[in-house]
Order: C-alpha cells, then sequence, then structure tokens
C-alpha cells in the first residue's frame, strides 16, 4: 500500500494585526504547531475518497479536487486522506493554509512530481482564493516556506513579501494564552476599528504608524535576539491595540499582571472588549506572552484558568514525514 | 440587500450587476465559525479587500443584523 505524509506549520501575527488593513506592515512568523495530511492508497476502489479529519471535509475534498486538475489526473476513489493538526481550528493560527499546503505536498509526492515548494504555493494560493476569495498569499507563503515573514499590502495588486533571515537558536520561546472566545463577531472588532478611522481618521493614521515603527522596533529585537527590546515591543504593540480599543477587561487584566511580573504580551488577532451576559468577562482570543521565567505566564494563566500552549518561532515549512 | 452567487465559487455579488463586487459567501455569516475566521482573518491581513469593498461588505453585514 502506497502511502505519503506531508507537514506544514501554523502561524502567528507577531506584530501588525489590524494596521494591516491600513497598509502597514506585519509580522507573520511559522510555529511549532503543524498540521499533517496522511495519503494511503488502498488496493480496492471504494464508493468515494475517504476523508479522516477534524478540519472541514469540504475543504479537504476541494484541495484534492483542485490538484487532480491541476496534474491532469483522473480523480481516484482508492485513497484514504488522514489530518492531524495540532493547529486549533478557527483560532487565527493559519490551519486553513497548513492544510492546503500539506494537502498540496501529499498528492504532488504521490503523482511523483519533484518536491517544488514554489509550485506547491502557487497551488495552496489558488485553494485558498478558492476558500477565502482574496487573500493575500501570506499565509500559505508562511505555510510553505516556514520561518518569517515582512507583509505590507501597497496595493490590491502589489503586495510585498519579504522572508526574514532570522537566528533561530537565539530565540526565546513564547507562551499563547487562550483568554476565550471573545464576544463580539470578529466582523464587529473590523467594524469598530474601520468606524473609529473613519470617525477620526488624524488620530488614527498616527496609532498605525506608531504601530508600524514597533513592528519595526520588534524585528530589529528578533534580529538581534534582544530579548529585554523584544518584551519592550510586545508591551508597545500591546498599548497601541488598546488605544485602537481591541482589548478586553479580562485580557488586559491578565496582560497588566504578565508586565507586573516582568514580561510582556499582546493580543493577537481582532481581539474582542464586550462583557457577556450578566457581566461576565469575555476574552480577546489569543494572547502572546514573553518572559524571562516562563514559570510566571503559566502560573498567572493557571491562576485564571486560561488554556496556554508554548511556541517555538520560525519554524521550517511544508516538509515530508516518515510514514510507518 | 441584494446579492447574487457567483455560479463558478463561493462568492456572492455585494455590489449591483453592473459594477460587481464578489466576495467570499463567509463574509455575510459573521456568526458563524467559518465567517469568524474570514472576518478574522481580515483583521490580520490574510484577506485583503479594496476599502471601498471593506466598507460595502460592512454595510451590507450591518444591514443583515437589523
Amino acid at each position: 500500500m502506497k502511502k505519503v505524509k506531508a507537514s506544514a506549520p501554523g502561524k502567528l501575527i507577531l506584530s501588525g494585526e489590524h494596521a494591516v488593513v491600513y497598509g502597514k506592515p506585519e509580522i507573520i512568523t511559522a510555529i511549532n504547531h503543524r498540521l499533517r495530511v496522511t495519503l494511503k492508497e488502498r488496493k480496492k476502489e471504494s464508493q468515494a475518497l475517504t476523508f479522516i479529519s477534524k478540519e472541514p471535509t469540504r475543504l479537504v475534498n476541494f484541495a484534492v479536487r483542485k490538484i487532480f486538475k491541476i496534474l491532469d489526473k483522473k480523480p481516484k476513489r482508492n485513497l484514504e486522506i488522514h489530518v492531524d493538526s495540532e493547529i486549533p481550528v478557527g483560532s487565527g493560527l493559519g490551519s486553513s493554509a497548513a492544510l492546503a499546503v500539506a494537502t498540496t505536498a501529499v498528492l504532488w509526492r504521490y503523482f511523483r512530481q519533484p518536491f517544488n515548494k514554489e509550485r506547491i504555493n502557487e497551488i495552496a494560493y489558488e485553494i485558498e482564493k478558492k476558500q477565502h476569495g482574496t487573500p493575500s498569499g501570506g499565509d500559505n507563503t508562511i505555510a510553505t516556506y516556514g520561518g518569517f515573514l515582512w507583509y505590507r499590502k501597497e496595493t490590491e495588486f502589489l503586495k510585498i513579501f519579504k522572508p526574514l533571515p532570522l537566528n533561530l537558536d537565539k530565540l526565546p520561546h513564547f507562551v499563547l494564552i487562550d483568554t476565550g472566545r471573545p464576544r463580539e463577531t470578529t466582523g464587529e472588532m473590523v467594524a469598530k476599528v474601520r468606524e473609529r478611522y473613519q470617525r477620526n481618521r488624524g488620530l488614527m493614521d498616527k496609532i498605525f504608524r506608531e504601530m508600524e515603527s514597533v513592528t519595526r522596533e520588534m524585528f530589529i529585537a528578533l534580529n538581534r535576539a534582544n530579548k529585554k527590546k523584544l518584551r519592550e515591543t510586545i508591551r508597545k504593540n500591546e498599548e497601541l491595540l488598546e488605544k485602537i480599543s481591541v482589548v478586553g477587561s479580562l485580557a488586559k487584566k491578565t496582560i497588566r499582571e504578565i508586565e507586573k511580573s516582568g514580561g510582556g504580551a499582546k493580543v493577537c488577532g481582532a481581539g474582542g472588549i464586550k462583557k457577556g451576559a450578566g457581566g461576565i468577562k469575555k476574552g480577546s482570543g489569543i494572547v502572546l506572552a514573553y518572559h524571562p521565567r516562563k514559570e510566571n505566564l503559566l502560573r498567572i494563566a493557571r491562576a485564571r484558568n486560561l488554556p496556554t500552549f508554548e511556541v517555538k518561532l520560525g519554524e521550517k515549512g511544508v516538509r515530508y514525514e516518515r510514514t510507518g | 440587500m441584494k446579492t447574487a452567487k457567483s455560479q463558478r465559487s463561493q462568492l456572492v455579488n455585494v455590489g449591483t450587476p453592473e459594477r460587481p463586487i464578489w466576495v467570499s459567501e463567509k463574509a455575510l455569516q459573521p456568526e458563524t465559525k467559518e465567517g469568524g475566521e474570514w472576518w478574522a482573518m481580515i483583521a490580520e491581513g490574510s484577506v485583503v479587500l479594496k476599502p471601498e469593498v471593506l466598507d460595502r461588505l460592512l454595510e451590507v453585514t450591518e444591514s443583515e443584523k437589523s
């Protein structure tokens, strides 16, 4: 029985969320939580392709059919595709791009094509387009090549992606703290920021320019593996996200405690601010935290019953895995 | 609200037949899991929209809510 396995990493926005919508740069990194796709060829043809996945089957199905078409291969029914992921679905950690990239890679090898990251990335981008309409291409690029990526949208037709060469050995580990699902939809968060931008453009432009400076400073801190500076840029980043009002009180309290204990933390992604029914505090999604002594972060999160997971930044991109 | 579905894919037109604005149909369901993920991708820059498309989409989702 023929068997092929490939994996691709999840991703995280280190700096620049929300500001990126307004033409400012962001830093994207691959993280050491991977999604693995295993393809098995069965001897007998069955009624349909078999998918074993917690990811939406429609997505896997579409990716498979797209690749058959691109490679001009007759659809086969004797394939079993198994998806196993360490990337939480719907957490903004890039699970759909990792799925598109890893699925492309297994079929690529199954059809005996030479390993070609550029081609895998192109196909994954096509899959992302079908899934999301107008993707930037950043998620599939980071899932394919790994490492760090500087991304900036100049216009709808000009997007700049620049891989950032950073020394991974010197970089510290980070902890992601899940402060819980925000009460608002992410659409409402985007709308709130847009509304503020239209109401007070001067102030918002100023904040987004400051975010751009912080993103640059963060790159320098990462490049020099300067942990003190890194902590400082994370704190500044959070301060600016609070200025555009995307951070709720639960996340703020947790972050203040982390800062007081000597660390730094910031919300990743759209954020969330509303309180739930009866004034119950709702979360702001995932928080990225750094502390020279990570036990402090774990202690703070534990005291609030918030789930945590450690992440290593700059993870390698798509790769084939041993089967057996 | 007038939206037309594309025959080619899961995109919907939130513009007019003369000046179509095609967006993922998930964009119109921000309260669903998939819709939430799509909007998070906007905030993170993973999905790119022209400012006028973003404004039109926000207008449509707001009118759907009310």
